[in-house]
């Protein structure tokens, strides 16, 4: 009869970010063990607080399924001797097998004829296998960090003990130094005895007699109505915050509220200063008024229930009270002499050993604000510039340097220092914003300062990254060069701005040259093709034609993103295939050739027909020419239009197959042969101006994933 | 004591500090002293940084006066101080049931945990100077880390076996609690004398010290002196009175750190300075050990580490 199973692994408590990664792990290990041990089951689930994980398995059958198999034996030639009788080799394998040697069948295989058994699997009893199992998935979890306890185990944090049942009964191994039994422990507080599960039904019920709310979603609903209980009376609500929810709901088996208050006057240090000094340290919820403005309460779920919140509240409030203090202390010294005054202090903080001081970084994110905006907003141009001195800044001031939980703040903290002292609101507002995009789901900066702002960021981080060395593989990101590679993309595109990153990298290495900082490896063009391949991707540009098109001008998204899509739009083509074959053959010949019979005909393209041997060629010749004016008006049109240019070099398609019908490339006459191959190398030079079309496989329309 | 006694709050520190050393001492730690030289915690106590090394068994429990010079506040800040009194245990190996008694021994000084929240929170602990790292917990209540629990896994760049638990109490921050008042200076320190009557002027003077008055050029040169004098003594077997001198240099690291006479890349360069010393320190004191036979290992625990030599 089916059984339900429970596992429950009892820790110390487990760091809340672990929890989550950690239970579907454990899911997903059971439903793959489950699988390749041929026990059926009904349902798989994974729950826990920071001191359980547990599983609990419906529906598991009481057996193994049972299961044939061909085994492939000896060859029939060594398995039975000239009368016919079974050899010792036919026994063997028969015994082997756990079959009768008369029962044993025959295969035929390419390398001749051999024994086969077909054997059978009676299915164990799942009783005898579960403890394996179980003691393996134990053994199979993996954590960011691990740590020791006593003798060999190593685990998040230590194992306690281990909960194995199989309906009533303990299924019962060793792992981790633990055995498994039937004991359990409730709530650190409400309930610290050990209690007996005594069936998997049972459990949850238990443990919520005992302060555990064993199911991990069931607490973060908890936590959500008891932040609404608990605000209503203050006409406000908790500020959403699904980050901070999806923690506390980890901190805690049992998640009650306690509201409490501060004194009022802190409210005039900025909202984020003080949404943080709750948040960052002490897990408490913001609460905000209908208006949004902060309210002088905070709601801290606590783990437990019952007696003692008057007596939380005011610990609770005491610990907020000095964080809050820390905070005005850092505040209204910082204010003193205003943001300006800030700068000097820049000289003491190093950014990185070769690349000087985030002084010295300041003045050149100036330098390349100023430089950038003059194509792309040259408006903005006396504004960036202001705000790039000042962006920095905050790194020296108390709040950032020596408050810990607000250095998250830095550019916000900034921003407001910079409004205190009177700044421009473009300033203020490119401060604020100029390290955005951290991360993939945040948005770029809204205004154009900010994005200018944060372009001159990221694209002095990687330049001086690469000018110090650093190597950014596999999980390693040193100094987050790849993401701010992302960052610049992105805004990019979102902006529809036409820069060519690598341009401007190179114009702001005569800025590091001439500060005299050396030189560095030659890895960013590859490094940035890469961000621009991957945000190519994602946009559903297929793998191709990303290749084919960062094979030339990979500096600017915006541009290669346009041709990267007129290619894919165009690859669909019958047309196109046929153009790529001629094209290909072209590429070929021109590559096999000695490079020194190839050199483009090089113009005046004026030459008359007559100066070629052959009709086709003085086709192919005028055809490219034509092709190559057309391609370069619509590249220089503003925007490019590819798909346009694309069109023109389909037209080649016939000059290039009547070309290759008509005439030899590789003759003898070096003369010949190389107006010939100079011909070829046109075509390619203007096919190039797009794409390396080379990089195209021969099969059109294929997305490879 | 009677169970009644023992439920009531203790009304001043030196009885927390009592309750403390009482529910250790029960629990069969050695009850040591402060170490004699300036540390800026618990840990550098040779009573914690050699002890946690090697096969020994060991159960310690002091109190240890930390100096963290860059903390001070000239008394103004009511929970900062440049010197504080940690209450630091360390039991190797660590215990099965080791947060239980831990909770057992809040509940000793009088905190009722039905009434409170206590969690376990997250911490990794690091100490770059001793090349030291443990994984463990800030302990709150309601809110106020007033413990920092650490399974140690590494001293002085050495894996650890078997794992020390430490547990360092923030005494100040508990009595406070205790007490119910909201400033350090407030607290009661014994039935006559609160901790302002007692400590104010000495923590004013070594703020003005720390911040103003020492003297760059000399601790500069003390660094070099100790450190210099650290390794002569380490190379001749001079384990102690080596450790010493690594002490020094690090309490001298902070001096300077504190009067901002550091510029950040020397500041690596000198971390990293101290934990070249605490690892040959560390490696000299394991060496010893071996040469005199682990005395603290009982029969029993040598038969086990007799085999898991033979296995090495």
């Amino acid at each position: 009869m089916p059984e339900s199973v429970l596992l429950e692994i009892g820790c110390e408590e487990l760091p809340a970010g672990f929890i989550a990664p950690a239970l579907e792990e454990l899911a997903q290990l059971a439903r793959d063990g489950l699988a390749g041990a041929r026990l059926a089951f009904e349902t798989v689930r994974a729950t826990g607080t920071p001191r359980r994980l547990a599983l609990i398995v419906e529906g598991l059958a009481d057996r193994q399924e049972d299961r044939e198999r061909e085994v492939t034996g000896p060859a029939v030639r060594v398995a039975y001797d000239a009368a016919g009788k079974p050899t010792p080799a036919a026994q063997g394998f028969a015994k082997g097998a756990g079959v009768a040697v008369e029962a044993l069948e025959r295969v035929t295989t390419p390398k001749g004829e051999y024994l086969l058994a077909r054997v059978r699997d009676v299915g164990r009893p799942a009783v005898e296998v579960l403890p394996g199992l179980l003691g393996s998935w134990v053994q199979g979890l993996h954590f960011p960090k691990t740590m020791h306890w006593n003798g060999p185990a190593r685990f998040a944090r230590p194992v306690r003990w281990i909960v194995a049942l199989r309906g009533g009964s303990v299924l019962p191994f060793e792992a981790l130094g633990v055995a498994s039994g039937k004991r359990t422990r409730g709530h650190r507080t409400i309930a610290p005895d050990w209690l007996e599960i005594s069936r998997p039904s049972t459990y949850e019920a238990s443990l919520r007699d005992r302060g555990v709310m064993i199911d991990v979603d069931a607490r973060r609903k908890a936590i959500v109505d008891e932040l609404k209980r608990a605000t209503g009376p203050l006409r406000g609500r908790a500020v959403e915050d699904p980050e901070l929810l999806d923690e506390v709901a980890n901190l805690t088996e049992w998640p009650e509220a306690v509201v409490g208050s501060f004194d009022p006057a802190y409210l005039k240090l900025p909202r984020q200063v003080v949404v943080t000094a709750m948040r960052a340290h002490q897990r408490y919820f913001a609460v905000e008024g209908e208006d949004r403005s902060i309210l002088p309460h905070f709601v801290m779920i606590r783990s437990g229930r019952g007696g003692g919140a008057e007596e939380i509240r005011r610990g609770a409030e005491i610990v907020l009270r000095a964080r809050l203090e820390d905070a005005r202390f850092y505040w209204e010294n910082d204010l003193k002499g205003g943001i300006e005054s800030r700068l000097p202090g820049l000289k003491g903080i190093v950014w990185h050993e070769r690349l000087g001081t985030v002084y010295d970084r300041a003045q050149r994110l100036a330098e390349l604000a100023q430089e950038l905006a003059r194509p792309l907003a040259p408006k903005a141009k006396e504004a960036v510039s202001r705000a790039a001195l000042l962006c920095k800044a905050d790194l020296a001031s108390e709040m950032v340097r020596s408050g810990k939980e607000f250095a998250s703040l830095q550019g916000i903290i900034g921003a407001e220092y910079a409004a205190a002292s009177g700044e421009s609101p473009a300033v203020v507002q490119a401060i604020r914003e100029h390290y955005l995009p951290e991360g993939p789901s945040d948005p770029i900066p809204s205004t154009t300062e900010g994005r200018l702002l944060s372009l001159a960021d990221k694209i002095e981080a990687i330049v001086g990254g690469f000018r110090a060395g650093l190597e950014v593989t596999g999980s390693q990101d040193p100094y987050g060069l790849r993401r701010s590679g992302n960052g610049i993309v992105r805004i990019l595109l979102e902006s529809g701005w036409r820069l060519d990153v690598l341009d401007a990298a190179r114009w702001l290495e005569g800025v590091f040259d001439r500060a005299g900082i050396s030189k560095g490896g030659d890895g960013l063009p590859e490094f940035w093709k890469q961000r621009v391949e991957s945000a190519l991707l994602d946009l559903g540009v297929t793998r191709e034609a990303a290749a084919a098109v960062l094979a030339v001008r990979p500096g600017n998204p915006v541009d290669v993103l346009a041709r990267a899509k007129a290619i894919d739009q165009i690859r669909q083509s019958e047309d196109f295939e046929g153009l790529m074959i001629g094209y290909r053959r072209a590429a070929n010949i021109l590559r096999s050739a000695p490079a020194e019979d190839v050199s483009s005909s090089k113009q005046p393209l004026a030459e008359r027909a007559e100066a070629f041997g052959e009709r086709a060629e003085a086709d192919l010749h005028l055809e490219t020419k034509m092709a190559r004016q057309a391609v370069e008006t619509y590249l220089q049109a503003n925007p490019s239009d590819y798909s346009a240019a694309l069109r023109h070099l389909l037209g080649l398609r016939s000059a290039i197959d009547r070309f290759f019908e008509a005439v030899m490339v590789m003759v003898d006459d070096p003369a010949v042969r190389r107006r010939r191959l100079g011909l070829l190398e046109d075509v390619r030079q203007t096919f190039l101006r797009m794409a390396d079309f080379s990089a195209l496989p021969s099969a059109p329309g294929q997305k490879s994933v | 004591m009677s169970a009644l006694k023992k439920a009531e709050p203790p009304r001043t520190f030196q009885e927390t500090l009592l309750r403390l050393e009482q529910f250790w001492s029960d629990r069969g730690c050695a009850l040591l002293q402060p170490y004699s030289s300036e540390v800026g915690a618990g840990t550098f106590n040779p009573a914690t940084f050699f002890r946690v090394l090697g096969p020994e068994p060991w159960k310690a429990a002091y109190v240890e006066p930390s100096r963290r010079p860059k903390d001070g506040r000239y008394g103004k800040n009511p929970n900062r101080l440049q010197l504080f009194y940690q209450y630091q245990v360390v039991l190797k190996p660590s215990p099965e049931d080791v947060l239980d008694v831990y909770l057992d021994s809040l509940r000793h000084i009088g905190i009722d945990l039905q009434k409170h929240d206590v969690r376990f929170v997250e911490d990794d602990w690091e100490s770059p100077t001793l090349g030291a790292w443990g994984l463990g917990w800030e302990v709150w209540l309601d809110g106020q880390e007033i413990t920092q629990f650490t399974y140690f896994q590494q001293a002085g760049g050495y894996d650890l076996e078997p794992i020390t638990a430490e547990i360092t109490y923030g005494i100040e921050r508990i009595a406070c609690y205790l007490q119910g008042v909201d400033r350090i200076m407030d607290l009661q320190w014994s039935k006559d004398h609160k901790w302002e009557d007692l400590f104010m002027q000495s923590e004013v003077e070594w703020c003005a010290y720390n911040f103003e008055h020492s003297d760059p050029a000399l601790l500069f040169d003390l660094f070099e002196k100790f450190e210099r004098e650290a390794y002569r003594l380490l190379k001749v077997g001079l384990v102690l009175p080596g450790y010493d001198h690594v002490i020094k240099c690090s309490h001298v690291f902070n001096l300077l750190d504190a009067r901002g006479a550091i510029s950040v890349t020397e500041r690596v360069g000198m971390i990293a300075r101290v934990r070249k010393m605490a690892r040959a320190a560390a490696g000299a004191y394991l060496k010893q050990r071996e040469a005199l036979g682990y005395p603290l290992l009982r029969d029993s625990e040598r038969a086990g580490e007799v085999a898991v030599a033979a296995r090495a």
